[in-house]
């Protein structure tokens, strides 16, 4: 009655979302734990830095100049909201710091430099607290403040001279255009093309990555649960097919991880966007959308395919290693280690692999490489940028080989008692009593 | 049609590690009849019932259920018996229901059907409204029940019990005994088990094999090896036959 792969499936579920040990070390700490600890970086970076541009604030003025140009520089910052308490000295001015942004000093010949066209000096006093991010943040904000007053006299006095402001801060400029392939994206800045690049080629692997420690720490739990409930003799003896149980168990560990890692991702990716947004235009992201359809023609869509298909790949694969390791454990506990065993190997293959260019090697050679597992993901990016289609393909397929490999071993391994008799953490023998009980109850 | 519902020929089980837990072993059960396999620690009796549940498989030999070759049909096999192993567990985050629907949903052909086993495994369990309770809230007496009652509720044509009342004080031992005997006779239900209680074999078993260091070596009614062995219960039989007495005689 009913499926086999859905009973235990359904089973999977409930054990997961029920077992504290399971939901608190993968569910509760990865993602809740991270999440909570983004949004509140998130938030409060974003607080922080709105508070630090919003102009405006308490600043201690001592002006020992008194001259034409320092007055212009007081009338400046009242203009920009800032409120100015005069003091006639630095001493007192920071005995009265209290809320203040800060303690300007314009030094004595302040104005006489200007006018004579000479660099002049301001000094600014700032009194560390306590360590704030925000108090840091908001104190510094004067410095924008006097390079912006320095931009405007700067255009005023090459303007007074009948020059072009600004031909004189940039007599030389340059326009970049970014060759990919047979491709050129014009008046575009490089950095503009390594985002995406960077985020395809670095961000994405490193998802999948950190994905596939989750999923490889699941699956192995799921099946050392099945020990330490002492369920697997009688999971065993039940009919229903092997590959449904591995299926089953598979399919499982696979959606939680996957909402798991996508709930810690998307609160990743909310915060990066929080912090990488601040001060950024709508036109700027027109522009990078623009560039990445660039891209994308320049690599071709075979590239982020490959990536998305050697991705769920290469977490099946992580998946089966699991399966197979902890189907020689006993507890959730050595599940749990055992599943390091996958995890640390795999990410440092992903690190490794940022530091190959593989883009400049022979295409045999690139093919060999794309062959490997776990790594191959780092080099997508790159052979689509070295226009090899065939290794991307060979990234792609090779992965889900490996998959199906591993975990065509595990269904066998599950139908014979190696999963009863071998043992890859073997207990400290007990002494046993040869003889009988007596046998009276 | 096979004559047994169980034969066991010639079977031999060398385990990885070179330990020989059996070495030759034969013998049948009829069916429908209760069989017991007795023997001291260490003789193979959890070897024999986990080969003939298809846990395990011999090193050589002939092992067969219903006609079906343990080793090479097992999922034939699977479908005649229902095991309970000495130390089985259960989901502990299930509830006692949950855990009965969910073996329940592998043997039952239909949802009536599942049902059926459903409220039979409920009553033979006797955990009243705590069936409703997280498994994890059961005490060890409790838990057997619950695993009894699962072995039963799918009326298997061949019953493996391994230790049934394994870790169960007296009353529960006696009420387990009850319904297995109940059970097995209302419904034609054939059982190997194995026990070291031999008041527990005495009162449940048709035919007991006396097992020793992986070899048959006694086999018989209760009444039958008590009359051959000349002693007045199975445990006389067993320490005579075994050599406890010796080893009595060395204790004390």
């Amino acid at each position: 009655m009913g499926s086999d792969f859905v009973i235990i499936f359904m089973k999977e579920m409930k054990s997961i979302i029920r077992d504290p040990k399971i939901l608190i070390t993968m569910i509760i700490v990865p993602v809740v734990m991270t999440s909570l600890m983004y949004g509140i970086m998130g938030t409060m970076t974003t607080q922080a830095v709105q508070q630090a541009m919003k102009p405006g604030g308490k600043v201690l003025l001592v002006d020992l100049d008194h001259g034409s140009w320092a007055q212009n520089l007081t009338k400046y910052l009242i203009s920009e909201k800032y409120t100015l308490i005069k003091y006639n000295s630095v001493d007192e001015a920071l005995k009265n710091y209290d809320d203040a942004l800060c303690v300007l000093v314009i030094p004595k010949g302040f104005s006489e430099n200007l006018t004579r066209g000479v660099r002049a000096y301001v000094q600014i006093y700032y009194k560390i607290r306590g360590v704030s991010f925000t108090s840091m943040m908001t104190g510094f904000k004067i410095y924008g403040a006097i390079n912006k007053y320095a931009d405007t006299i700067s255009k005023e006095i090459i303007e007074k001279a009948g020059l072009s402001p600004e031909f004189v801060s940039s007599p030389v400029n340059g326009t970049s255009n970014v060759v990919i392939g047979n491709t050129i994206i014009k008046n575009v800045d490089p950095s503009q093309v390594t985002g995406p690049l960077l985020m395809m080629g670095v961000f994405v692997p490193m998802i999948i990555g950190l994905l596939a420690g989750f999923v490889a720490q699941l699956s192995a739990t799921s099946i050392a649960v099945e020990k330490e409930q002492k369920m697997l003799e009688t999971l065993l003896t039940l009919p229903l097919s092997r590959f449904s149980l591995i299926a089953a168990k598979v399919t499982a560990a696979f959606i939680v991880s996957l909402i798991g890692g996508g709930a810690y991702f998307v609160v990743l990716g909310w915060y990066f966007s929080q912090v990488t947004s601040m001060g950024e235009t709508t036109s700027g992201g027109a522009a990078s959308s623009a560039v990445l359809s660039a891209l994308m023609k320049a690599v071709g869509m075979q590239t982020p395919v490959a990536l998305v298909v050697a991705g769920f790949g290469t977490l099946f694969l992580a998946l089966g290693m699991a399966l197979v390791l902890a189907m020689f454990v006993d507890d959730v506990r050595s599940a749990q280690i055992i599943s390091g065993y996958i995890i640390a190997p795999l990410m440092i293959s992903i690190f490794i692999g940022m530091f190959i260019n593989i883009s400049s090697m022979p295409p045999a050679q690139q093919t060999i490489l794309a062959a490997i597992p776990f790594i191959n993901i780092v080099f997508i990016m790159n052979l689509g940028l070295a226009g090899n289609v065939f290794a991307e393909l060979v990234a792609a397929v090779s992965s889900w080989i490996y998959a199906g490999i591993v975990l065509y071993i595990a269904s066998r391994i599950i139908g014979t008692e190696k999963i009863f008799t071998m043992k890859l953490f073997k207990k400290r023998a007990k002494r046993r009593t040869r003889g009988f009980h007596l046998l009276t109850r | 049609m096979p004559n047994y519902v169980v034969e066991v020929n010639d079977l031999h089980k060398v385990y990885p590690d070179g330990k020989e837990a059996l070495k030759g072993l034969s013998f049948n059960v009829k069916e429908g009849e209760i069989y017991g396999l007795i023997g001291p620690n260490g003789a193979g009796k959890t070897t024999t019932l986990r080969i003939l549940a298809t846990i395990l498989e011999p090193t050589s030999g002939e092992a067969r259920i219903y006609g079906y070759d343990v080793k090479t049909q097992p999922e034939q096999v699977r479908k005649h018996l229902s095991y309970l192993p000495e130390e089985a567990g259960a989901y502990k985050y299930l509830t006692g229901i949950e855990f009965l629907e969910f073996i329940a949903s592998f043997y039952a052909k239909n949802e009536e059907e599942k049902r059926r086993m459903i409220q039979e495994a409920w009553k033979i369990s006797g955990l009243g409204m705590r069936i409703k309770d997280k498994i994890k809230t059961y005490s060890k007496g409790m838990l057997r029940r619950l695993l009894i009652a699962k072995t039963l509720m799918v009326h298997p044509k061949l019953a493996i019990l391994d230790e049934p009342t394994s870790g169960l004080d007296v009353i529960n031992s006696t009420r387990v005994r009850k319904i297995i005997k109940k059970y097995t006779r209302e419904y034609g239900i054939t059982v190997l088990l194995s026990s070291h209680n031999m008041l527990e074999v005495d009162y449940l078993c048709d035919r007991v094999g006396i097992i020793h260091e992986g070899r048959l070596i006694a086999e018989g009614t209760p009444g039958e090896l008590k009359k051959k062995y000349e002693a007045e219960n199975l445990e006389e039989v067993f320490t005579k036959i075994v050599g406890g007495e010796e080893m009595w005689e060395v204790i004390s």
